[in-house]
């Protein structure tokens, strides 16, 4: 019983994305159908090879004796969380600035990836941010937002 | 001719001149290594420099960038597993690997290495060939151009022998992603979601950055775990924080031992064929206008895989670095070709040389040979000697600048990475949407890897499939709507025979295989 409910656990995981591939070809040949033929034309084509490929994909991952939960013995919660981070980055950049913005998160990176020498981390942070804003900052004249510390 | 080369020599001897061309190659190894900053970037930036500069002194800085950007490129290609300009994406299938192996400082020689054989072999081609061959180029037309796409498609299909159906909707994937922005025949826009960030598509250096960068920090993020408890398995008794140092102590050994080695005598016999046949297809690709680099790199790749069947590409092949390093600074010169013998630019950077030239006061084509003959001999002649300049200056960059990344700590230099990305895709367009854009891109790469969809085709696909759209539409207009246009024209039949090769070879030598086993 267990080894079948892990059988479909890992399934229906492997199969979530075909899955999304496929409900996605369906909603891009839908919106072709108001476009200009001119402008539907070639992304008609493509939707129906996605459609096609992804339920061939599907019909191979039924047919597979040993299913794989992709995302076993991962941290794919942290990598999802790390992104969340440098999404917030991003929004951070222009309200924060670059300086403050750069050097936490690569302070973060350091540490999700398990890096605790404290002193090191900051020195590193720091120095990072700095190398940064020199060449792009400074000799490439990238318009960095720079909120708090304007130079 | 040869009293045209004469004088493009007199001119490229000026001190100022050769200081210029010097200064190029040095600052395109530089920008090249900078992911986020390429080539096209540097030049479009230096163009209004060069306007107040001496037109030979301006053309040498911007054809020394050209010849040695590429090649930079590479390094942290291998480095870091991130493309410093798109024409090393290929690079990092087995260069990264090899400098996982600890043979950083080897697979860094032999891109340069590579990349001088092929910038020099092209640039020879340029000087020797260039009349001629424009003229094969000028007989593309719509059909053949979208046939060229086609073919991209089909080597990077035939080379993912282990799943083809992965890799056909990776390329799915990519041919939608291109219809994104403004549709090049209408001018309409589609699925911009009211973005006005995507009313020119999605953005090439964002999107590189994300794939390659971020998705890099992001897999070491989800492995962090895996290295510690494989270790362990072996050794059990041993605390899981001091597991973590012995992991580290290996990879530091690796990295300590390793240094930049140019390939020895040996090793230069074994890639010579790689890099004759990897240079001649970048040569003929960059002749092509609309091809590029990135198809000229998949193209050397792919016909490096067939011939050296046994050698297991993807795992730290010298040839898997030799033969796209080759092909994409073939296409350098080769890219030249019709920019100075018709006017028409071979890629987007050497339409840049157009501004360029433009601004001088000269004209491209077929007169710019004939009133100012001293000028066009003399720009072939710089990526000439700028390959001669770029080999020695992009081996001690390697050796006192590039190696000492290798000595950092892995986690600072993931730090260095994410920071490098960020900011490169901001530096991009000066737009944060671009970071957003970088950072979806490192998901979608993070899926891929955990759902074992290969990333080339999506690449690739996202590049031509705008191309193959135009070209499309107006092969249908030409022909009234008939598809036999492709099979009618001589050059288009061709290419349609090369690209089904491509696709069905990797299945009769399954099928021959399989008769071989029983």
């Amino acid at each position: 019983m267990s080894e079948n409910s892990n059988r479909t656990t890992n399934l229906l995981i492997t199969l979530a994305m075909p899955a999304f591939l496929l409900v996605a070809g369906v909603l891009i040949l839908l919106s072709t159908l108001s476009m200009e033929p001119e402008l539907g034309v070639f992304p008609r084509i493509v939707s129906i090879l996605l459609i096609v490929v992804a339920l061939f994909d599907i019909v191979f991952e039924l047919r597979k004796q040993d299913i794989k939960n992709p995302f076993r013995n991962s941290r794919a919660l942290m990598s999802m969380v790390y992104l969340l981070v440098l999404v917030a980055y991003t929004y951070a950049l222009p309200k924060v600035g670059y300086i403050i913005s750069t050097i936490l998160v690569s302070f973060y990176t350091m540490y999700v990836l398990g890096y605790r020498n404290w002193k090191n981390m900051i020195i590193s942070a720091v120095g990072i941010t700095a190398v940064s804003f020199l060449i792009f900052g400074i000799l490439l004249k990238v318009p960095l937002p720079t909120v708090f510390l304007e130079i | 001719m040869l009293d045209g080369i004469a004088l493009g020599f007199q001119h490229l001897m000026n001190p100022m001149v050769l200081l210029a061309l010097l200064g190029g190659v040095m600052l395109g190894l530089v920008v090249g290594s900078l992911p986020g900053l390429n080539d096209s970037i540097t030049i479009a930036v230096l163009i209004p420099v060069t306007f107040g500069m001496d037109a030979y002194v301006a053309l040498a800085l911007l054809c020394g960038i050209y010849v040695s950007s590429a090649c930079g490129g590479s390094y942290p290609a291998i480095l870091m597993n991130i493309p410093g300009t798109a024409s090393a994406m290929v690079t990092t299938l087995d260069g990264y690997p090899m400098k996982q192996q600890g043979k950083g400082g080897l697979a860094l020689g032999i891109a340069n290495t590579s990349s001088f054989f092929g910038g020099l072999f092209s640039a020879l081609c340029l000087l020797l060939f260039a009349p001629i061959l424009a003229q094969v180029a000028v007989k593309f037309g719509p059909p053949e151009y979208f046939m060229l796409g086609v073919l991209g498609l089909a080597t990077v299909i035939g080379m993912s022998t282990k799943n083809v159906t992965k890799a056909l909707l990776s390329m799915a994937i990519g041919l939608w992603l291109s219809t994104i922005g403004m549709s090049p025949q209408t001018g309409i826009a589609r699925y911009t979601f009211g973005q006005v960030s995507l009313l020119d598509g999605i953005p090439l250096i964002p999107r590189m950055i994300g794939l390659f960068g971020i998705t890099s920090v992001l897999k070491m993020v989800d492995e962090k775990r895996k290295v510690a408890a494989t270790v362990s398995k072996s050794e059990a008794t041993v605390p899981g924080e001091v597991l973590q140092e012995k992991v580290s102590e290996t990879e530091t050994k690796l990295q300590q031992e390793d240094v930049v080695k140019l390939p020895d005598k040996e090793m230069a016999l074994r890639l010579l064929p790689t890099w004759i046949s990897s240079s001649f297809i970048g040569t003929i690709l960059g002749i092509i206008p609309g091809a590029g680099m990135t198809m000229a790199i998949y193209v050397a790749y792919d016909q490096v895989q067939k011939v050296k069947k046994k050698l297991k590409f993807g795992t730290g092949v010298p040839e898997g670095v030799a033969a796209p390093e080759a092909a994409n600074n073939a296409v350098v010169a080769g890219s030249m070709v019709p920019l100075l013998s018709l006017g028409i630019p071979g890629n987007g950077t050497s339409a840049l040389f157009l501004g360029a030239l433009t601004i001088q006061g000269m004209r491209t084509g077929p007169t710019l040979f004939t009133e100012n003959g001293g000028m066009a001999y003399m720009m072939i002649l710089a990526f000439v000697i700028g390959n001669l300049i770029m080999f020695p200056l992009g081996y001690q960059y390697c050796k006192h600048v590039m190696m000492k990344v290798l000595k950092i700590r892995s986690e600072i230099l993931a730090a260095g990475i994410i920071v490098l990305c960020l900011t490169g895709s901001f530096a991009y367009k000066n737009n944060p949407f671009h970071v957003l854009a970088a950072v979806f891109f490192g998901l979608v790469g993070y899926l891929f890897w955990k759902y074992k969809i290969p990333q080339a085709p999506l690449i690739l696909s996202t590049i031509v499939g705008s191309m193959m759209e135009s070209n499309w539409l107006s092969s249908m207009v030409y022909a009234d709507g008939s598809v036999s246009v492709f099979f009618t024209r001589p050059i288009s039949l061709g290419l349609v025979i090369v690209s089904v090769l491509f696709l069905i070879w990797p299945i009769i030598q399954k099928i021959r295989q399989r008769k071989q086993e029983t």
